[in-house]
């Protein structure tokens, strides 16, 4: 191949259609990717592969404008039809009435409730790795913080989707909000399900604002290559359908273009921007807390042993955050793998970081789940004892002389072993550098906090204080489908946001590269492959080409 | 004599060179900064102990005078301040490890070296064992629940609902938790501040690694004996009341005020001309932001529990709140809320208070007075019969004595040491750090 005049490369580099090299990568037994440093005075780097600043910009605009790879279009099929499900459940829901569902008088909150906790679980992760991460400075944060973000709103909006499918008739649903009407019905704001809907839609709101404003530099970014292609390549460039003269580039220059809102990479820009993302953070981190602390007021403030313990709101925090990093590492492997030099982007440092953020709120988790039951039984309260022994705890073959057991008792252990249980494995270095053990443990660590909140809320109600009203709950198949179909909601939206969206916050990937420092090559920590410091660009501040 | 004053007389050059050299060659510090002179803190010191063993001996008095309940609350009051500090100061001291926090040398040597004096605390509470245990005859004044009285069926005081709980809560459990606790925290209390002390002679980086890899199950103790400890030392007093939110909240209540002490040490260097490069207006900036999570994070757990239980109103519950609202204590519940969040939450949202050494001392100053506060409103209304404003003095005395005798050997330990950690291996980072925003 002849080599081409450097002006000529810089040509093409502005052009930004030089193709990312796809560089082999060195793999060591010890250190993995290179990033699994025991030495403390060594920071393991962040992008690996000698990446330029102009390099991830490639990389990470090559996810929206390059074709994906020929598994896309399937599975895409495959979760939209899952959706799809979701949507014809909620029509049948609609038409037939709440019948469908498996609640009953005895157990009158379970699935819907479940689920909607589930999802707004998910969706902590998103706001604590951009918002408190980024107080605490954790660099680390930059690569995953965009997807997570996305994966909050996708969350919110499959939880949201319960409690207004709950209300009976779902049309009378805005009546939630204290709107004045005509019959002069108020919301109960002296109920935490009220506390719920805010907590919820302000949660929603600032999570979407805080996710669109990180994207705008990076739709800039999006929009100006498009131009660029357009000026450079008037004529040519692939149309939108082969019948319709607009050209891709052109539609990517006006729908990026309007989603930057004018940005224009001024230094004025970046001061204000890097100031909304510091007052933006500083918001949501009480929010972030604030959310699931709301919702486990829902249970706590009631009367009813199982659900009324004061240490509900942290531990519901902790368990959300737990259920979030899960997701979005269940998320981000596959992606991982499946689009290219996204390794170097998340590296096997990053996977292991949220690793020991699963174990160590795996323990809190556990360590809530040991207060409830020590100060159960420390109360003498007989009920309280009673929930955890046989509505939760007991199986039928440790069943005493008098036959009493926990019917739920699979529930609960299934909860035990894969929320304290499972994430035990990271302990030990060589699972939690293992992206196979880590997607493994994510997995059940997803089902375990389901299982929690089935747990929580079905348990304590089955076999309350009288034994009248004991009864049992089972989902039916209408109840799993609409499940299913919120599953399939989320990843839809998921692999949308991966084709169409920057999915990484470009800008603060680059401001961790060793080239963005100011002591680059001063002091001689960092890493130093020494090999091609040739095309390395200036460090502009947050200049994008 | 330490090892760090032979490295700046002359030494500083040869093969094991004193630490502050191994700043100094960065030519960003002068070393002189870094340590104590000879003798330094000896007389604060010395008035801490004076003024804590004459303040113990009058609680003594004035408790043999026909007080003893209340003095020995008073006294149980400072012993649980202190404990406060010692073990929140262990917890801070393996966060920080854990996080692989590089910009908080100086932060990490004062916690440890607040911590590594828990053994203090642990003997602190002998004369409250001692009393309360050996010397009670079966009416012990403040852990009502050890008296046998209520445990026998045919007693007019039988107690059906300390019967339930007498597995957990009975004296010789009690007092094998007593020495597990303490020996536990200081086992890792010694090890963390040991090898941080050994590297500042050696400079042998694994041993940062070492503390990372011991604080991560020390944690996990940590967090369960911590909450242990606060039922059997605290949440006891009241044997009825029961909270699953109890342990969470001494911890974060020890940790605010345990990072309140480490700043007014820091502060209090500072101001003297001390630390240099390595605790700058930088650096106070974000240990006041530390603070101030810490004083959030107290409050978010406080309302939690108070309004979970106000909002159920289940009267096994609520009887501890009503305790703590009857009569003259009315005011209490406001002041807590007003003294312990809002003034700091306030004061500690102005940037340059923050950055400001001799601003931030006080504001960490009225943190521990309030953690102060915060234990009387905990302990001192189980005395059904004595007022709040009542014997004020012997209540001031009672917190005093194990204060300043514990703030005596911190002082002590404070001098002897390097103020920061001299060879961490991400000791740049330290003179490094800034604040971008």
């Amino acid at each position: 191949m002849s080599a081409l005049h450097p002006d000529e490369l810089t040509a093409r580099r502005l052009a930004g259609d030089e193709p990312p090299a796809d560089r082999a990568r060195k793999f060591d037994p010890v250190t993995k990717d290179g990033t699994i440093i025991d030495d403390p005075s060594v920071r393991a780097p962040l992008v690996l592969g000698d990446r330029s600043i102009g390099d991830v910009t490639r990389i990470i605009c090559g996810y929206v404008e390059q074709k994906p790879g020929s598994w896309w279009l399937p599975a895409f099929g495959v979760v939209s039809h899952v959706a799809a499900l979701a949507g014809i459940m909620i029509l049948y829901l609609a038409i037939t009435g709440v019948g469908v569902w498996g609640l009953n008088n005895q157990v009158d909150w379970a699935w819907d409730i479940t689920n909607f906790v589930f999802w707004i679980g998910i969706g902590h992760a998103g706001t604590l790795i951009s918002a408190i991460l980024c107080l605490l400075k954790q660099k680390w944060r930059t690569s995953i913080n965009r997807a997570a973000e996305a994966m909050t709103i996708f969350a919110v909006i499959c939880a949201a989707t319960y409690p207004g499918i709950h209300v009976g008739r779902m049309w009378m649903a805005w009546m939630m909000f204290p709107i004045p009407n005509a019959n002069a019905i108020w919301p109960n704001f002296r109920s935490p399900l009220l506390w719920d809907l805010f907590a919820v839609s302000t949660y929603g709101t600032v999570s979407l604002l805080f996710w669109y404003m990180g994207m705008i530099p990076d739709f800039a970014t999006l929009r100006d290559r498009a131009v660029l292609r357009l000026m450079k390549n008037p004529d040519g460039g692939p149309r939108v359908l082969p019948f319709l003269a607009v050209r891709v580039d052109t539609l990517r220059a006006y729908i990026y273009g309007a989603l930057s809102v004018g940005w224009r990479f001024s230094s004025r820009h970046w001061q204000h921007y890097e100031k909304a993302y510091l007052i933006l953070a500083g918001i949501s981190t009480p929010l972030v807390l604030s959310v699931h602390s709301i919702v486990s007021f829902d249970f706590a403030t009631s009367v009813l042993p199982g659900w009324h313990a004061t240490i509900f709101p942290p531990y519901f925090v902790a368990g959300a955050i737990f259920g979030g990093f899960a997701m979005v590492l269940l998320l981000m492997i596959p992606a991982r793998e499946l689009y290219p030099n996204m390794k170097d982007l998340i590296t096997v440092r990053h996977l292991e970081n949220m690793a020991k953020i699963i174990l160590v709120t795996g323990s809190m988790v556990g360590f809530a789940y040991a207060m409830e039951f020590f100060i159960a039984w420390y109360s003498g309260s007989k009920y309280e004892a009673d929930v955890f022994v046989y509505n939760r705890l007991m199986p039928p073959f440790f069943a005493g002389e008098d036959g009493k057991y926990a019917p739920y008792w699979w529930a609960y252990w299934s909860m035990i072993f894969c929320n304290v249980i499972s994430p035990q494995v990271f302990w030990f270095k060589a699972f939690r550098t293992s992206a196979f053990w880590i997607f493994v443990v994510s997995f059940l660590v997803t089902i375990g906090m389901w299982f929690e909140r089935f747990v929580i809320i079905v348990t304590s109600l089955h076999q309350a204080f009288v034994p009248g009203e004991w009864g049992m709950f089972f989902p039916t198949p209408v109840d799993i489908l609409t499940f299913t179909g919120t599953v399939g909601i989320f990843v839809t939206l998921f692999m949308l946001f991966l084709r169409f969206l920057p999915a990484f916050a470009m800008s603060e990937i680059k401001n961790c590269l060793p080239s963005a420092s100011p002591h680059h090559h001063g002091d001689g920590n960092g890493h130093d492959h020494g090999h091609d410091h040739g095309h390395k660009p200036a460090p502009a501040g947050g200049g994008h080409h | 004599m330490s090892q760090i004053s032979v490295g700046h007389s002359g030494h500083g050059h040869d093969a094991g060179h004193g630490g502050e050299a191994h700043i100094a060659a960065r030519g960003r510090i002068d070393p002189a900064l870094l340590t104590m002179p000879h003798g330094a803190g000896r007389a604060l010191s010395a008035i801490f102990l004076l003024v804590g063993l004459v303040a113990v001996v009058a609680t003594f008095f004035l408790g043999y005078g026909g007080r003893a309940a209340q003095a020995m609350a008073a006294y149980h009051m400072g012993f649980l301040f202190t404990l406060g500090l010692a073990l929140g100061c262990l917890g801070i001291t393996m966060m920080l490890q854990q996080f692989n926090s590089g910009w908080s040398g100086p932060v990490c040597r004062q916690a440890e070296n607040i911590s590594s004096n828990i053994w203090v605390v642990g003997l602190l509470f002998l004369p409250i064992v001692v009393l309360e245990v050996f010397l009670s005859h079966g009416h012990p004044r403040l852990f009502h629940w050890m008296s046998p009285d209520l445990l026998d069926q045919n007693s007019a005081h039988y107690d059906t609902l300390l019967n339930a709980k007498k597995g957990f809560l009975n004296t010789n459990f009690w007092l094998v938790r007593y020495v597990f606790y303490f020996v536990m925290w200081m086992w890792f209390a010694t090890k963390l501040a040991g090898w941080s002390r050994a590297q500042d002679r050696t400079g042998d980086k694994w041993l940062t690694a070492k503390a990372r890899k011991i604080s991560s199950v020390g944690l996990l103790l940590f967090a369960l004996s911590c909450a242990f400890a606060s039922f059997d030392y605290v949440m006891s007093l009241d044997h009825h009341w029961y909270s699953t939110m109890f342990g969470v909240w001494f911890f974060s209540a020890a940790a605010k005020a345990a990072f309140a002490l480490i700043i007014v040490i820091l502060a209090s260097l500072k101001l003297r001309g001390k630390l240099g490069a390595a605790y700058t207006s930088e650096h106070l900036h974000d240990t006041g932001k530390l603070l101030f999570a810490f004083t959030v994070f107290w409050a978010y757990i406080s309302f939690s529990q108070y309004f979970l239980m106000w909002y159920s109103n289940i009267p096994e519950e609520t009887a501890y709140f009503n305790l703590r609202v009857r009569e003259a204590w009315q005011p209490f519940p406001m002041i807590m809320v007003v003294a312990n969040f809002v003034v700091p939450f306030l004061l500690l949202l102005v940037r340059n208070f923050k950055r400001n050494p001799t601003i931030l001392r006080l504001i960490a100053l009225w943190v521990l007075v309030a953690f102060a506060l915060d234990l009387y409103f905990l302990v001192r209304p189980i005395l059904r019969g004595v007022e709040p404003g009542e014997g004020v003095w012997l209540d001031a005395l009672g917190i005093l004595g194990p204060v300043c005798i514990f703030l005596a050997v911190v002082v002590r330990t404070v001098c002897k040491h390097p103020l920061t950690l001299l060879k961490d291996p991400r000791l740049h980072e330290v003179l490094a750090h800034k604040n971008y925003v």
